[in-house]
């Protein structure tokens, strides 16, 4: 009897435990203390201040990121860097990244059946596709500034491998799971329609037809069009006239690669569980009304649970127009390339269904669990521990249900790309970010730009708000 | 029904073992484990493929087999037999064509070793290295005794240039990854642009992620 009710109490410990490692120790700081700690970076960033920056992300390591959340880390960094102009150093962390994101899936996969019963948020954090692509985006930008184009088709080939496989990787993760003892239901992960980035093929453009390949440039001008007609979801936004990129002149080309805007963030939404005889209703209201009927043989009733589910949202940018001035004079406008929020969210519905799936069978499991915890304690402790207990049970329960909303914080939103013809020369070019008002929000000055003829003369500019 | 198992149990009427085993399992997890680090000596020769990435030891076999290949074409006994001297040649560029970031700077590294240790044909060395030999005999002309200073365009033309790249091919399905590596060599000759020997050599990876049962 003495022996059953110290199980209980290890139970209830247990859960509390788990959840104050989980509270505490994933980043280690409150919620309040990491956003106010991004915002001053975001500030820093804004007044092109980078060093602080980047200091303020070191010195932050150890606090704010814990080694689960690696990626996220070297992703930060590696974005700091890049605004920096530190392209080497931005490289140095953007593959640390990638590297930590293929190991880490990998391990993931692996680790697939063991690991069902897991929150989220106690796993190491093994990056979205679409960090996972930008990684190589933003590498092989570094690598065109760098001027080694060689290195920047690398990364550009890495993109097209990652979206080739990525159904493929999720119909295996899905596969490990339901591999588990737990996973009663079946479920499918979902379909990917990402299949071409649109700036991978505008950099591999550039590359190629700054080496007088132009039929190769071609090809990528016709993936650039083929992306507005076979993933206009994605690209949902007018497309660019860069037909003119493919025109050989006489004057050299000034290509300006503009990062504008914040990334998409997860956010979390409710989901209740209720049981009845060998079934389940997982419903919810946000972000939309939603009921889905699982049916699970042998299942009891009168349960109920609730559990938190990420969503993928994009974040619009006060930038409605960015133009291009040289020597004091307008000289065009940038274009729309490319939505990150749109990708992130395609991508994310990719794996969505694995995470649903997971977060069920763990609250049913767990909560189940709890329960049957909770009436052995309250009938064999002090009525009044045993309720304190049940209270904590339950909130510890509803804590350690929480979804896993980690993201990188310094991808940009959008990505905005223009070409201006110039005579072979020194120019001072000056990049204006304009909102809806026409009201200029940022100048971005690049003093003494040396514009040569027949070689790829690119101007990288931002402005994340 | 897919299994009939431990879940029912559980979720039915659990026992103090599955509830142990439930806390088990979310305990390793929380706690995780700290990566311990040892270091082992191993051979230069030995082949440690650890991440299914082209490595050292793909650049040396690969370069071996390739210079083995072009030395045991007829264009080599047709030069000498013409010439009445050995060929020389220079290794150009293997551009990395590939989606890995490989240095073929080592690649070509070795397969000078092999064409210079092979004493078939006569080697000049060529990209940087000949930039900055060529700096240093234009300095020998200011700085070094007449009798002393390397002369000035007495260099060795080659007589044929090896080019070519490497190029990367990946498929994955239900956990196994095979990686396509093919390398493509050509032998060009310098005068007449025709090429003398064309060479392949494919290596292939299966990359296998391994799977645990609880």
């Amino acid at each position: 009897m003495k022996r059953k009710s110290n199980f209980c109490i290890f139970i209830v410990l247990s859960i509390l435990l788990c959840t104050t490692h989980l509270i505490f120790n994933t980043g280690c700081s409150s919620g309040q203390a990491r956003s106010k700690l991004f915002k001053d970076i975001e500030n820093s960033l804004d007044q092109r201040d980078y060093q602080t920056a980047i200091s303020k992300i070191t010195a932050a390591k150890d606090d704010y990121y814990s080694a689960r959340d690696r990626v996220l880390y070297y992703i930060d960094l590696g974005m700091l860097y890049h605004y920096s102009g530190d392209f080497e150093k931005s490289n140095e962390y953007l593959t640390e990244a990638e590297y930590a994101i293929e190991e880490l899936f990998t391990r993931s996969v692996s680790r697939a059946a063991t690991s069902l019963l897991l929150n989220d948020n106690v796993l190491e954090y093994t990056g979205e596709d679409y960090e996972d692509i930008y990684t190589n985006i933003i590498k092989a930008i570094n690598f065109l500034n760098l001027e080694q184009f060689d290195n920047a088709f690398v990364e550009i080939r890495r993109i097209n491998d990652k979206l080739n496989i990525l159904e493929d990787k999720y119909k295996e993760l899905a596969d490990s799971f339901q591999q588990s003892e737990e996973a009663e239901i079946e479920f499918e992960t979902g379909t990917n329609e990402y299949y071409n980035s649109v700036l991978g093929r505008y950099l591999s453009l550039l590359i190629y037809r700054t080496e007088g390949r132009l039929d190769a440039a071609k090809i990528d001008y016709n993936s650039i069009v083929e992306g507005w007609r076979g993933q206009s979801h994605i690209y949902n936004f007018p497309k660019p006239d860069i037909s003119s990129h493919l025109n050989i002149t006489n004057n050299a080309k000034l290509n300006i690669i503009a990062l504008v805007g914040k990334p998409p963030v997860k956010k979390p939404f409710e989901r209740r569980i209720s049981t009845y005889e060998g079934y389940l209703i997982v419903s919810g209201n946000e972000p939309c009304e939603f009921v889905h009927t699982i049916y699970w043989p042998g299942l009891s009733k009168d349960y109920h649970f609730k559990f938190s589910l990420p969503f993928m949202e994009r974040r619009d940018t006060e930038v409605e127009r960015v133009r291009v001035v040289v020597d004091e004079r307008i000289v065009g406008e940038l274009d729309f390339l490319e939505d990150l929020g749109n990708i992130a969210i395609e991508t994310f519905a990719v794996k969505a269904p694995v995470i649903y799936f997971r977060s069920v069978v763990r609250s049913l499991v767990k909560g189940i669990a709890a329960e049957r915890a909770k009436s052995e304690m309250k009938s064999r402790t002090n009525p009044l521990v045993g309720a304190l207990l049940g209270i904590s049970t339950d909130i510890a329960v509803d804590l350690s249900e929480q979804a896993d909303t980690r993201a990188s914080r310094f991808l940009p939103g959008k990505t905005m790309v223009g070409e201006i013809d110039l005579e072979p020369g020194i120019y001072n070019i000056r990049i204006e970010y304009l909102n809806q008002y026409g009201q200029i929000l940022f100048r971005d000055e690049f003093p003494q730009k040396q514009v040569r003829k027949g070689e790829l003369n690119l101007v990288n500019t931002f402005y994340l708000n | 029904m897919k299994k009939n198992s431990q879940v029912k149990a559980l979720v039915t009427k659990p026992t103090l073992f599955t509830i142990l085993l439930l806390l088990f399992v979310v305990f390793m997890g929380v706690i995780g484990c700290a990566p311990a680090r040892s270091v082992q000596r191993i051979s230069a020769d030995e082949t440690e493929d650890l991440s299914g990435r082209w490595n050292e030891t793909d650049s040396r076999l690969v370069a071996e087999e390739m210079i083995n290949d072009v030395l045991s074409r007829f264009w080599l006994d047709n030069f000498v037999s013409n010439q009445n001297r050995q060929p020389v040649v220079l290794v150009g560029t293997v551009r990395n064509l590939s989606s890995e970031h490989i240095d073929t700077a080592t690649f070509i590294r070795n397969m000078e070793r092999e064409l210079i240790n092979s004493g078939m044909v006569r080697f000049v060395a060529g990209g940087d290295a000949r930039v900055e030999i060529r700096e240093e005999r234009t300095d020998q002309q200011v700085h070094a005794r007449e009798e002393t200073a390397a002369r000035l365009a007495a260099e060795t033309g080659a007589d044929f240039m090896l080019q070519g790249g490497i190029r990367t091919i990946i498929d994955a399905i239900e956990g196994r990854q095979i990686k396509f590596y093919q390398v493509d060599l050509e032998l060009v000759n310098m005068e007449t642009n025709e090429r003398v020997w064309i060479g392949n050599k494919e290596i292939r990876k299966l990359i296998t992620r391994s799977r645990t049962r609880f």
